[in-house]
């Protein structure tokens, strides 16, 4: 067992000597990705309200013709500002958000009391323009209604009567479906972080010392080939885990700057626990995988075309899940990436897990994790594993 | 002390089976040293190979010390010191913290690994990179600190595949010296080469293999007498020269 413990200090003083390796590896592949999230939410959030709040230039033909309405849009924060002769091409090339005509016979409906034309020009296909659409739909929509009570009153008319319905929309989704929808690209971020956090370091101590050739001086020392191989597991375990804890962190942090943001998720401490506890048996699973994988592979080359593959594994059980719904039973607790996905979300909930559903899950992982292990000790101890054919 | 007995060994390759090792038996007394001599593909490194337990043979037995390579290959490898025709080293480790893994894995305490390095740094002339990383090292000092590597916990019995190979004279001269030393102190060892003149100056006993079996065993004397030439470069293509011989 000493020869485990030399094995996992020596790779760990190895890799840390490695630093730019090791830097990339927790900054990008556990401290970028929350950050962007948080950091495109904050950012998306602000824009929004802004965009609501600040001052709007509306281009406008004709406006001399409405001088009330423009006296009336200027004091709710619009500038209106002369539009170009041709809109159409100021619209397309992007330069114009949208421009207000005011019709020529608008003066003289507008005193007979009909309904004076105002055209609004927009492109419905620019997400950008949206914010301004709907403030100047909004505002013209008002002065509509502004306009024609008063004329009512003036005929002595209640003006409530006009409207038969007063609709007051009360938009709930905005901030569920948004936290639903990092919710449902949480786990599979935390998941596919666990899973081959390792990776790297597996691929390089295998594949990678055969390849340095120091690879068959390691393997004729008085040790059996399964005590080194697991030296090299856990040595990895213990990387993929603190890459785990690294991005969980970093997310839990994140939250705490982007209270808006997320209110559905419950990410307390306590909670950060039980996700790593979830996960670490995935990382145990990626690194016995990649072991069994680069053990056999030839070169690191063969070693790391194995992990785009690697990759998609993650998504597989939920994409099946999607063509074909069903409710969550207990069997699901021993597929793996499923029951991680399913135990991760029930966590960020709130959910309690129940015992029967942590056994299945810790039990059916673990054994799978042991079989392929077994796998990758047999390579270990055979002529393929130093000679690499 | 070790004794190969008839060992075989075959690959498959995409030309179909390749005999790397037909048959060769030969044993190494402890206080001697002991040269498998062949031209290059004879089957020097497969033998060697086959002895340290890296590889199964086919067929035959190795023993070392009494212990069978085959059923306790971890008991024998203890009694081992290896350089193997593969000298990677870690290299953003240093010299001595390579030396002092394998020391560790060898079951060897702090302490005596190193009074035991302190005296390898000594005899193979490293006190000049023993503290600097692998990175960079130049042929010698990569060989010299495999050598040490592979002998940090006294083994009394030491293998070296092609030892000398891509060294200068001086380093050449150090490492002859260096397993001298260790003859003297009564371990086996037994070396791989195809250079003549080390055989001449280091071998006690020299086992000639050719086509993957043993043409000639002996001492450098008696295989001169064996062929009938004056000199050991003569003796040697005489024996391996008669071998293609019949094979043509």
């Amino acid at each position: 067992m000493s020869a485990v413990i030399t094995i996992i200090r020596k790779e760990w003083l190895d890799l840390v000597r490695d630093r730019r390796t090791v830097f990339i590896a927790i900054v990008m592949g556990a401290l970028l990705a929350p950050a962007l999230v948080i950091g495109i939410n904050i950012f998306a959030a602000e824009k929004h309200s802004e965009r609501y709040e600040a001052l709007l230039e509306v281009p406008m033909v004709n406006a001399e013709a409405a001088p009330n309405l423009v006296t009336w849009l200027n004091r709710r924060n619009v500038k209106v500002v002369p539009a170009p002769d041709n809109i159409e091409a100021a619209i397309r090339a992007q330069d114009l958000e949208l421009v207000v005509v005011i019709r020529e016979d608008f003066a003289d409906q507008w005193y007979a009391q009909e309904r004076a034309m105002v055209d609004v020009f927009f492109d419905s296909s620019r997400e950008s323009a949206r914010v301004a659409r709907s403030r100047v739909a909004g505002l013209l929509s008002d002065y509509s209604g502004t306009v024609g009570r008063v004329r009512m009153l003036a005929r002595g008319i209640d003006p409530g009567s006009a409207n038969a319905l007063q609709v007051v929309a009360q938009d709930l989704a905005t901030q569920k479906s948004r936290a639903g929808q990092a919710l449902a690209f949480l786990p599979y971020f935390l998941i596919l972080t666990a899973f081959l956090g390792g990776a790297y370091f597996v691929i390089d101590t295998t594949a990678g010392e055969r390849e340095r050739e120091s690879l068959e001086s390691l393997l004729l020392v008085p040790v059996p080939p399964s005590h080194i191989m697991l030296g090299k597991v856990f040595a990895a375990v213990l990387f993929a885990i603190t890459m785990i804890s690294v991005a969980l962190v970093a997310f839990k942090i994140s939250f705490e700057f982007a209270p808006n943001l997320l209110k559905e998720m419950t990410l307390g401490w306590g909670s950060v626990f039980l996700i790593l506890v979830v996960l670490a048996p995935v990382a145990v699973l990626g690194v016995a995988l990649l072991t069994l994988l680069s053990a056999n592979a030839k070169s690191v080359k063969e070693a790391q075309s194995y992990m785009s593959m690697l990759m998609l594994l993650p998504v597989l059980p939920t994409l099946v899940l999607m063509i074909n719904p069903v409710k969550t039973e207990t069997w699901m607790y021993a597929v793996p990436f499923l029951s991680q996905n399913q135990l991760v979300m029930a966590v960020l909930r709130g959910e309690g897990l129940s015992t029967l559903e942590v056994a299945v899950y810790l039990v059916s992982q673990i054994t799978l994790a042991c079989l392929i292990l077994f796998a990758a000790a047999k390579l270990y101890a055979s002529e393929r594993m130093a000679l690499g054919r | 002390m070790i004794l190969v007995d008839k060992v075989a060994k075959g690959f498959k390759a995409k030309t179909g089976h390749v005999q790397a090792v037909k048959s060769v038996s030969f044993s190494a007394e402890d206080g001697q040293i002991t040269g498998l001599l062949g031209p290059n593909g004879a089957g020097k490194t497969t033998t060697l190979r086959l002895l340290y337990g890296l590889l199964r043979a086919d067929d035959g037995s190795i023993q070392v010390d009494g212990c069978d390579v085959g059923s306790n290959p971890v008991e024998a490898r203890r009694r081992l010191g290896v350089l193997p025709d593969t000298r990677g080293l870690y290299t953003r480790l240093t010299a001595r913290e390579n030396i002092e893994y394998f020391a560790r894995l060898n079951g060897v305490s702090a302490r005596e690994a190193e009074s035991e390095l302190e005296r390898l740094v000594a005899s193979l002339d490293m006190s000049d990179f023993i503290d600097r990383r692998c990175e960079g090292f130049s042929q010698g000092q990569r060989t010299k600190t495999a050598i040490a590597r592979s002998v940090i916990h006294r083994p009394q019995n030491i293998v070296l595949d092609e030892p000398t190979n891509g060294l200068d004279v001086m380093t050449t001269r150090g490492l002859r010296r260096f397993l001298e030393s260790c003859r003297a102190e009564g371990r086996c060892v037994v070396l791989s080469t195809h250079i003549m003149q080390e055989v001449a100056a280091l071998c006690d006993q020299v086992v000639v293999i050719a086509h993957g079996s043993v043409v000639a065993q002996g001492s450098p004397e008696e295989l001169k007498a064996l062929s009938g030439q004056a000199n050991l470069e003569d003796a040697f293509v005489h024996l391996i020269g008669s071998e293609e011989g019949l094979m043509l």
